[in-house]
């Protein structure tokens, strides 16, 4: 059987393309590769298809039945434009809060975007409201300026680390801490907690496991409801990044210049990487967008929405099993590691090989931080050289230095918005600049800090920027 | 010899007296006792003078005290802020971000009062007879309107002179200057800079309008390769600096950078 069908657009309401006779069990699909001829698309731009107001689930011919039309007259199918996931670019402050009582040194963007959380040498953690931009809670506890927090990827828990050397965790909901903080009680005065990771999701749906690196070489896997380490790992120096992969694999860089790769489940060392000269400053995973979404999308909406009155433990696994569909769309032939270093190269490791891919020079002072696009194509690095540089994320081969007109002091940090087309940069200079991918030099300069930047988060979301620095003040900025 | 030089010689010699520091402590300390005597019993315009001195002596006193107890209050301050580096400065050199940060806020303050804290406050006015020379024109050389700037000058790019009959002031070419040797005070380094203009001449403000540079003279410099930034994060193109030198003598500008 066949109807005829015209095409209407929704926003406008004028007829696309002529009057069709098409065949009546075709579905959306179908109709969509039809619709991308008529509009002469070249890429394949997904829509959603209409007959009075309903949307067509199989085929036209089930929505005429549904809706008892006559197949005799001239079916309208109305249709909306599906945006592919777009992130636009920040370009302006829309709050600046005041709070902190000295230097923020880090801030990060919860999971689900509801909260940001910054760090500072006030020995406080305030959580802000990152729609409303009001403060929510101030966290207190620590005996020392706080310079790492993570949230745990279920968006439950808050883990911070500082100048104490203590990792405390606080609790999402009510913002106390779960009792006790987590101390080493063997390791020197002056240790400080100088990064901290949480176990995947997709691996462990309770989130109660993580690592964190201290600055007297060690790295310590915590179980967060007992508040007690489950194993030590070892470097010889400075602990400066740990992560915990999704491959059954945990990396830790060292000032030590090594880099090590250790089994995730019996924590014995896989191997060590000795092609750095110089401090290994920071680490990158190509999967590290999807492991810190955990189980959240990039529109921060659960990636599993449970059913009214569905078992809790049926909903975790159902959770997972989203999680574990959606590394593995991210991992695609494996992870890979990136390691920016003091001897002003970046290398890019195959973590499934444990081989460099390569090692790539270009910066003439050292890598203070490298940050992998979340869909593992690009890499960016952030030099003391005040200039950023694009790579590969497969081959390591530079694309673009991103100098022109851009930072004129040492750059910090850089981060990237969720779709992978924009990077956010930190500097001394007291600025955050914007850069896309396809231009050498930035697309928004953003000032108003009174002094250098230490901490930068673009939300996973990609609505909001987060930063702060030597001025004390938080702010956010949006398109 | 003369008769001091045999005192001298049997100091060398033989020493002092065994006792001569106890005596010198004593007589030290007896001194304030012997000067509050002196200031009781003065009168008449020997005690008016001898007031005034002690007045500034004092002054001066309480000044270096005031000076000793805020260095001390600095230094306490920087040992604190050693908690507010991130992770990855931590056993890194800094620069000392936050007096550059204090020291462009009161730069702006005064530019907003007009002064400046400058590096040489008083300056020695040049008079008219000595910034210009008469130039005598007139088809019988008795009018005598026309000057020669006798100082060295700065006149912009692309100046062009007015035609002879309008010109009143004519500066030198040979007299004019476009790059200064600007000493940055804190990081002890000196730039040679491009002038952009002369700010304030301190003598008149005539002298000012026609970019003459003396000693003491405050012009602005083009500071573009030094790479400062402004709290805004631009980049700082001019900055102000005051001549410490007299360029007319030396052939040169010298001058100090005010941060």
């Amino acid at each position: 059987m066949s109807v005829q069908a015209q095409f209407i657009d929704e926003d406008t309401g004028d007829n696309v393309g002529e009057m069709m006779q098409c065949p009546s069990n075709i579905g959306s699909e179908e109709l969509n590769q039809i619709l991308n001829h008529f509009l002469d698309e070249d890429e394949q731009v997904p829509h959603l298809f209409l007959i009075n107001n309903t949307q067509i689930e199989k085929s036209i011919e089930e929505t005429i039945k549904k809706l008892d039309l006559s197949t005799e007259q001239t079916i309208e199918i109305t249709f909306r434009a599906l945006s592919l996931f777009k992130v636009k670019p920040v370009t302006r402050c829309i709050s600046t809060m005041d709070g902190h009582e000295k230097a923020i040194l880090c801030c990060a963007f919860s999971p689900d975007n509801k909260v940001v959380a910054t760090g500072s040498a006030d020995l406080t953690i305030i959580i802000w409201d990152s729609i409303t931009s009001t403060p929510i809670a101030r966290l207190r506890g620590h005996t020392g300026s706080i310079l790492c927090i993570s949230f745990s990827p279920d968006g439950k828990k808050l883990a911070s680390g500082g100048r104490d050397n203590s990792v405390r965790v606080w609790n999402t909901q009510d913002w106390t801490q779960v009792p006790r903080a987590m101390r080493r009680g063997n390791a020197k005065a002056e240790t400080v907690i100088t990064s901290i990771s949480w176990q995947p999701f997709h691996q462990n749906p309770k989130c109660d496991r993580l690592i964190a690196g201290s600055s007297d070489g060690a790295a310590h896997v915590w179980d967060t409801t007992r508040g007690v380490v489950k194993h030590s790992l070892g470097h010889r120096k400075f602990v400066s990044t740990v992560i915990w992969g999704g491959q059954q694999c945990i990396y830790t860089a060292s000032r030590d210049c090594t880099i090590s790769l250790w089994d995730s489940s019996t924590f014995t060392r896989l191997a060590e990487i000795r092609d750095h000269a110089h401090w290994v400053n920071a680490m990158a995973l190509s999967t590290g967008a999807v492991l810190r979404r955990g189980m959240f999308n990039e529109r921060g909406r659960l990636l599993y929405t449970p059913e009214d009155g569905e078992d809790e433990t049926k909903v975790r696994e159902q959770t997972r099993r989203a999680a574990v569909l959606a590394y593995r769309k991210a991992c695609g032939q494996g992870e890979r590691i990136c390691a920016g270093s003091d001897d002003f190269t970046i290398t890019l490791i195959d973590a499934q090989s444990r081989k460099v891919i390569s090692r790539s020079a270009g910066h003439s002072k050292a890598v203070n931080h490298v940050a992998f696009s979340p869909d593992g194509h690009h890499v960016v690095s952030a030099s003391f050289d005040h200039s950023l540089r694009l790579w590969d994320g497969h081959t390591g081969k530079a694309i673009r230095t991103l100098s022109t007109a851009g930072h004129v002091q040492r750059v910090y940090l850089a981060a990237w918005s969720s779709d992978g087309k924009w990077i956010a940069s930190a500097s001394e200079d007291g600025t955050v600049k914007i850069w896309g991918l396809s231009e050498s030099k930035p697309k928004h300069t953003l000032p108003g800090h009174g002094g250098p930047i230490y901490g930068l988060d673009w939300s996973p979301d990609g609505e909001h920027v987060v930063s702060g620095g030597v001025d004390k003040k938080v702010k956010i900025w949006a398109h | 010899m003369p008769q001091g030089d045999y005192i001298d010689l049997h100091r060398k010699r033989f020493g002092r007296r065994l006792d001569y520091e106890e005596r010198m402590r004593k007589k030290e300390a007896r001194e304030p006792h012997r000067i509050s005597k002196l200031a009781q019993k003065q009168h008449g315009l020997k005690a008016k003078l001898f007031a005034q001195e002690r007045r500034a002596e004092k002054i001066k006193m309480k000044k270096t005290i005031a000076a000793h107890k805020q260095r001390d209050q600095k230094q306490k301050e920087a040992k604190l802020d050693e908690g507010d580096t991130p992770v990855y400065l931590l056993d890194r050199q800094q620069e000392k971000r936050a007096k550059v940060l204090s020291n462009m806020l009161k730069q702006k303050k005064k530019e907003k009062a007009g002064k400046w804290d400058v590096p040489i406050a008083k300056v020695k006015p040049v008079s008219e007879e000595e910034m210009f020379k008469i130039i005598r024109t007139g088809k019988r050389q008795k009018k005598q309107w026309k000057r020669k700037v006798t100082k060295i000058t700065f006149v912009g790019e692309g100046f062009t002179r007015k035609p002879p009959k309008y010109e009143r002031y004519i500066r030198p070419s040979a007299l004019r200057m476009k790059k200064a040797n600007v000493t940055h005070p804190e990081l002890q380094a000196t730039f040679q800079l491009d002038i952009l203009g002369v700010k304030r001449n301190p003598s008149s403000a005539l002298y000012t309008n026609l970019g003459v540079i003396t000693k003491g003279t405050i012009v602005e410099v083009n500071v573009s390769d030094l790479g400062l930034v402004t709290q805004t994060g631009k980049v700082v193109w001019g900055k102000y600096a005051q001549v410490t030198n007299n360029p007319e003598n030396d052939g040169c500008i010298n001058a100090i950078l005010m941060v």
